[in-house]
């Protein structure tokens, strides 16, 4: 750890604002090697303009394919959203398509059945750790934006090590599958509509 | 020789923090403890802990028979309409009963519970509602630690979202 990490607090609690200047200084961090992301909603695409549909050379979505493209080891697991009723169309669309391009970026994709945590793990070259875990999802409202959240940073290895293990079983679960196999339960369903919505 | 670095948190499950606040409420020697959850399942129809009949509300009253307890709920949860919001006010009326402090946060979604009990301090953050689904049946991940230094942060951000919060009853 650098002089710099170690005079920061072990654990300090962060709201939604903060985790997301953490966040997106670690996606430009050139020395990024992994990052694990637990977000049981996942629809935004711009954080940082709190603008929801239009994308900026920042963007949240902007970012994380950039960080992939550079050879960063990510993986992103979220909340299947055909396990809520009710979830409309327009937002299982939008969360498909920005999976889609982190995956077509280089993301291992995880979409997980009941999935409400919300987990942030970051690894720089030179074992400069970081990890949040909290309320905080990677949507604009989790972000700061509307909502009042708590989440713990912290940077030291002791924890980190555990929270990233705990973090990497959760992508192993039963039920946890891949974008394609979501995408044949999805065409299997046989919903017309929400298939043309996200396909379409 | 290697130093030994002891982790001062690790991650619950939602169940673990289910079995955690049963736990730190039935403390002969619980002093403070302080409950923020967006959520509230005003049915309670479910136990605290395995293998209990005690119910949370139970649990929460007697707790406050000599410990100062405050639950924090999101004003979306508390002020809700129909059977639900009857529901979660006869809930809220009991508590308030029990010497209990309940507020409200416009805008709350955090989960965050704090415990005090003789020199001893607890805190646990992360996705965990007070809900049965919170509990049970989502994969939640939460941090708890004791270390004094850390509860302290956690406790002064539980305090600010109390300082913005107001009365239930209000």
């Amino acid at each position: 750890m650098t002089n710099v990490v170690a005079a920061l607090p072990r654990i300090a609690a962060v709201d939604g604002n903060r985790l997301r200047s953490l966040i997106l200084s670690q996606l430009q961090h050139p020395e990024l090697e992994r990052c694990l992301i637990l977000s049981y909603r996942y629809n935004d695409f711009d954080l940082r303009a709190g603008n929801t549909r239009r994308e900026s050379a920042t963007s949240l979505l902007r970012l994380l394919e950039k960080a992939c493209q550079a050879g960063v080891d990510m993986t992103f697991v979220a909340r299947n959203p055909l396990s809520e009723r009710g979830t409309p169309s327009h937002v299982i669309r939008d969360w498909r398509r920005g999976l889609g391009r982190l995956s077509r970026a280089g993301a291992k994709i995880r979409v997980h059945p009941s999935l409400h945590a919300k987990v942030y793990v970051f690894k720089r070259r030179g074992d400069q750790l970081m990890f949040a875990v909290g309320s905080s999802n990677l949507t604009y409202q989790g972000m700061g934006f509307s909502w009042a959240e708590c989440n713990v940073r912290g940077y030291h290895p002791a924890e980190w090590e555990l929270v990233d293990r705990h973090a990497l079983g959760v992508t192993r679960q039963h039920g946890v599958t891949d974008l394609d196999a979501w995408d044949a339960i999805l065409r299997r369903s046989g919903d017309v509509a929400l298939i043309d919505d996200v396909f379409g | 020789m290697t130093e030994v670095v002891v982790p001062r948190a690790s991650p619950l499950r939602g169940d673990d923090v289910e079995r955690s606040l049963a736990a730190w409420l039935a403390h002969p020697r619980l002093e403070a403890a302080m409950l923020i959850s967006f959520a509230f399942d005003g049915d309670l129809d479910w136990s605290i802990a395995r293998g209990s009949e005690t119910r949370l509300v139970e649990s929460l009253e007697r707790a406050a028979a000599s410990a100062e307890i405050t639950l924090i709920t999101s004003a979306e949860v508390a002020l809700a309409h129909g059977r639900r919001g009857d529901r979660i006010r006869s809930v809220f009326r009991r508590l308030d009963s029990a010497g209990i402090t309940v507020l409200r946060h416009r805008t709350l979604h955090a989960k965050i519970y704090i415990f005090q009990a003789d020199e001893r301090s607890c805190w646990i953050v992360g996705s965990t509602n007070l809900s049965s689904g919170g509990f049970r049946e989502n994969e939640e991940v939460n941090l708890r630690g004791y270390h004094p230094e850390d509860f302290q942060g956690v406790q002064a951000f539980a305090k600010t979202i109390a300082a913005e919060s107001e009365p239930y009853w209000s």
